[in-house]
């Protein structure tokens, strides 16, 4: 494992939300509430969780889009919250992002190739005909013709999208990428080239990934070590093996056995989980996942379990787990 | 930048109506800035002997276009006229289009106290029923054709700055312009080239629209006394001042005028559609 890049402590991120009941106090959505976790350099960190989550808002927190309610993002050891204006175009330079829908993160107003260069020219790198001749030697790596540098992102199909989003985020050569659910809204064809393009670009040009996503096939298929996230907490992670093996909080198995097996035959264990997600605004006591967990007892619908290591690469907050000694 | 400019022109040119109000345009430029050395006559020299005279359709082959109430010949003060009214179009979509435009996107980019201050302004002015404020707005500066145009202008900006605000929320939301944000870009340059172009669309429909009322408000302002003096040729002047003569079945003296509003209003929508189709890639095949 390498050196820690990016260190997220005890993120939380509060919304107000107006009131049913009073005029004027407002509630508070809490769509992160203490999320921790670290990123190491070349791992591809797998992060998964139901819709509403708080995913999404991990990566606006990540990218600074919007500022934290409270906690510390760390990158090399430098504070995101308090960086000025030029160490932040430098982490933006580092860390780039590729979105969910590649029909609407590209402007439909422009050219690919001026897509492409478009982070080059906001850092103001190479001459005009040097940002071309990467954006061409980009298409190329991507998998794009380079006869399509002239064209619209209308005149080319969700994957081929992704591909140019992907070309885009390589442009200002990032030590991290973060993919927000990149493949979700494509065929799943598409989905096994674009996650195949991924890992092979990893390898190649030395990266590490934020990889966002509610898809537990595409997440084990790519990701070296997974977090599981609940109501904006993080309940487990550990490494994509065990995790899939071995998982211990009681959320991560009920997720692992909503897996559909693409077998008629085989008997299949099916319990769903019961009950929904609470409201974000009116959290439970406790453990935020006791209403629904069929092992929860007193000391879960009281107090909030914290993330313990179970062994040096699994951690799980679950109060039922016992650490071994 | 070569080719793209060329798939302008190409796409440009497959819509003929576009290419037809594009000479048209070019046409009354043309008399806009020659327009007084195509008549020999003087267009503010009246002779009262010569009123109402009909055109060459009754074989007045001196005055073609016949004379008005005051015996000035028409031919000669629509040729003038072009000037006046092209200039007073024109300056008034340039001035409204500028500012429109820009309190438009700062106040549905920046959002806010910004926003709230800026639309509350512009909730201000449309309250007014528009030609009692050019009226207003003219008493206060004084007359003049500059004040006029400023007037018209002041009049138009807050509906522009509405409509552009409102795309402006809708194209703010969208992931591109996240994604440029969080690739490092800064706010002038997102402005600039992501949410301008892709708000352009409803901006020139409102600004195409806009030549003709700007002619006919001019006219407004001077039959009112307080825009341009009425002596001077004016379309939208000589439209209003002749439809008494309608009644006397003299047609002429605001026919005439109206064709040329007509045309100058026709050429630059029709303009202004082809513009925007051609500039608009997802239209081009």
């Amino acid at each position: 494992m390498g050196k820690t890049l990016l260190s997220v402590k005890n993120l939380q991120k509060h919304y107000p939300v107006k009131s049913n009941d009073h005029l004027f106090r407002s509630d508070w959505l809490k769509a992160l509430d203490g999320v921790d976790f670290e990123i190491f350099e070349g791992e591809t960190l797998g992060l998964v969780g139901e819709s509403g989550c708080g995913k999404s808002t991990t990566r606006r927190m990540l990218l600074r889009i919007e500022p934290p309610t409270a906690g510390k993002i760390d990158y090399q050891g430098v504070d995101l919250l308090h960086m000025h204006a030029a160490e932040l175009k430098a982490y933006r330079r580092n860390v780039q992002m590729v979105y969910q829908d590649p029909y609407s993160s590209l402007d439909p107003k422009w050219k690919v190739i001026n897509l492409i260069t478009e982070p080059l020219r906001i850092h103001g790198i190479g001459t005009s005909s040097q940002r071309t001749e990467k954006a061409v030697e980009l298409m190329r790596l991507v998998g794009l013709r380079e006869e399509c540098k002239s064209a619209y992102p209308h005149e080319f199909s969700g994957g081929q999208r992704q591909r140019i989003c992907i070309a885009r985020a390589l442009a200002l050569d990032p030590q991290i990428i973060i993919a927000d659910e990149p493949v979700s809204a494509l065929d799943v064809s598409i989905q096994a080239q674009v996650l195949n393009l991924f890992k092979e670009l990893k390898h190649r040009l030395n990266l590490t990934y934020l990889f966002i996503s509610h898809d537990l096939n595409v997440i084990r298929y790519i990701s070296d070590r997974v977090a599981v996230m609940y109501l904006g907490k993080i309940v487990e992670t550990a490494t994509t093996e065990e995790l899939f093996e071995n998982p211990l909080h009681p959320y991560t198995n009920a997720l692992l056995k909503a897996i559909p097996v693409p077998n008629p035959r085989e008997k299949y264990d099916f319990k769903i989980l019961g009950g929904e997600v609470p409201s974000p605004i009116n959290t439970p006591d406790g453990c935020a996942f006791h209403p629904r967990c069929e092992y929860a007892d007193d000391r879960c619908r009281s107090e909030l379990p914290g993330l313990k290591s179970i062994t040096e690469t699994h951690s799980a907050a679950c109060h039922l787990i016992n650490v071994p000694k | 930048m070569d080719t793209e400019f060329m798939m302008f022109i190409k796409q440009f040119k497959k819509n003929r109506l576009a290419v037809l109000a594009f000479f048209v345009a070019l046409a009354l430029v043309f008399i806009a800035l020659l327009g007084s050395r195509l008549t020999a006559f003087d267009p503010l020299s009246t002779n009262l002997d010569a009123r109402l005279l009909p055109g060459f359709w009754a074989d007045n082959y001196e005055n073609m276009l016949g004379t008005d109430g005051l015996g000035r010949d028409l031919l000669a003060r629509l040729l003038y006229g072009a000037k006046i009214s092209l200039k007073v179009g024109y300056t008034v979509i340039i001035i409204t289009a500028f500012v429109g435009i820009i309190l438009g996107i700062i106040s549905g980019y920046y959002g806010g106290i910004l926003d709230m201050l800026i639309m509350r302004v512009v909730d201000i002015v449309l309250a007014f029923p528009p030609l009692l404020l050019a009226l207003v707005i003219v008493a206060a500066l004084g007359t003049g054709i500059e004040k006029a145009m400023l007037a018209i202008a002041i009049v138009y900006i807050p509906g522009l700055a509405r409509i552009v605000r409102g795309s402006v929320l809708t194209v703010k939301e969208l992931p591109y312009i996240e994604a440029t944000l969080a690739m490092g870009g800064g706010h002038f340059w997102i402005m600039l080239r992501h949410v301008l172009p892709n708000i352009i669309t409803p901006t020139v429909v409102y600004l195409t629209l806009l030549l003709g009322d700007a002619i006919l408000y001019t006219a407004a302002l001077g039959f009112l006394g307080v825009g341009i003096d009425p002596s001077i040729p004016e379309w939208g002047a000589m439209l209003s001042g002749g439809k008494d003569y309608l009644l006397l079945g003299k047609w002429w003296v605001t026919v005439f005028p109206g064709i040329m509003i007509f045309l100058a209003v026709l050429s630059f929508n029709l303009l202004g559609d082809g513009l925007r189709e051609a500039m608009d890639a997802k239209l081009r095949v």
